[in-house]
């Protein structure tokens, strides 16, 4: 009588260690799995476009206090280097400054744009814009997307 | 005076229960081991092990508290690897190499911990409160008993198998609070490293 008392009683333990388990394992795996929208607007639009490489970063810590999402484009030929040019009204440089990016040295300028939507960028005068940080040497552009002018001063002191 | 020394303390009290004279253990025995901790808490666990009225073992001041202090900074560093481990390689999520890294180191570190926290409530439930840090530590054994039922100190096949599920299912835990804030986020290695160069370069 004890021993299938006791039988008993190891299966109560293995079934709840299995139960906990499976609850903890099946909560991960939904996360990872469930199906979700995934980065910006603006992300969404260059990941469709082949000869650029777009990455999203949600919540990335600059510094100790600021986290923002960030939407980083590579071109990855020349092609896609004149879309972002264009898209970002990247203006050309002096001979002076593209001598000194071929032999090595790299150029990092920053700007302000309207945030990203339905396509395009649309000004809205109650919407914070956007900072641009533009990578001239690799053809990149980061785009740091704040949410308001205080996060935008936080950001801007942190760099 | 010797009695003082004994890690374990085999003296009936008025209200002990019975004593297994083959499980008996002085601390001269174990001496030679003891500045090796982890070879004295084997000796610990096998002498308890041996034991069929484990619960008559009362270990004496100041020695339990040395045992507690160790296990206690122990598990204190593994839990702390653990947050640490699956703070820092939750960017990394989406990539499985690092996924996979994270998932069995983290394992190895929780169950450390369990194994760790367990004894401690172990030691703590099988000694009679004597004193105010006593009663306190007690507070610990209700919800201890939950966990010693999972994870016995004994390290038989059974409990060591299920302390290893938990773990593992703890791991995961770890990374669904720590990659909670960074779902969404859709990144390589690489873009990474870019992203840490511009932001160094804005700084500069």
């Amino acid at each position: 009588m004890m021993r299938r008392g006791k039988h008993t009683y190891n299966l109560f333990i293995w079934l709840l260690t299995i139960f906990a388990c499976v609850v903890l394992a099946g909560g991960t795996l939904g996360v990872v799995l469930w199906p979700r929208t995934q980065g910006s607007e603006i992300y969404q639009h260059y990941a469709k476009i082949s000869n650029v490489k777009a990455s999203f970063f949600k919540s990335y810590q600059v510094g100790d206090s600021v986290f923002i999402d960030v939407t980083m484009l590579e071109s990855t030929d020349s092609a896609g280097w004149e879309t972002l040019k264009n898209d970002f009204g990247i203006k050309p440089l002096d001979d002076i400054i593209n001598q000194a990016i071929n032999n090595g040295e790299d150029l990092i300028s920053i700007k302000t744009m309207p945030k990203f939507h339905d396509g395009r960028f649309a000004h809205d005068s109650n919407e914070v814009k956007d900072v641009v940080a533009v990578s001239r040497k690799f053809h990149l552009v980061s785009v740091f997307h704040v949410k308001n002018n205080e996060e935008k001063m936080r950001f801007y002191s942190t760099t | 005076m010797n009695n003082t020394n004994d890690i374990l303390d085999t003296q009936h009290s008025s209200n002990s229960r019975t004593v297994n004279d083959e499980s008996v253990c002085s601390f001269d025995d174990i001496q030679p081991f003891f500045d090796d901790q982890s070879r004295v808490i084997s000796k610990l666990l096998i002498t308890l092990g041996n034991d069929s009225s484990p619960k008559s073992k009362h270990i004496q001041h100041p020695r339990r508290y040395k045992f507690l202090r160790s296990w206690l900074i122990s598990s204190i560093i593994s839990v702390s690897f653990a947050v640490f481990w699956g703070a820092t390689l939750s960017n990394y999520v989406y990539d499985t190499a690092f996924l996979i890294l994270s998932l069995c180191i983290e394992a190895a570190f929780v169950y450390i911990s369990i194994k760790s926290i367990a004894m401690v409530i172990y030691i703590i439930r099988h000694n009679p409160a004597t004193s105010s840090l006593d009663r306190m530590l007690d507070c610990l054994d209700v919800t201890g008993s939950r966990l010693l039922v999972l994870t016995n100190p004994y390290s038989d096949s059974d409990s060591m198998l299920r302390t290893i599920l938990l773990s593992i299912a703890a791991s995961f835990a770890f990374l669904i609070v720590f990659n909670a804030p960074y779902t969404g986020t859709v990144h390589d290695t690489e873009s990474k490293w870019q992203l840490m160069y511009i932001i160094d370069n804005l700084n500069t």
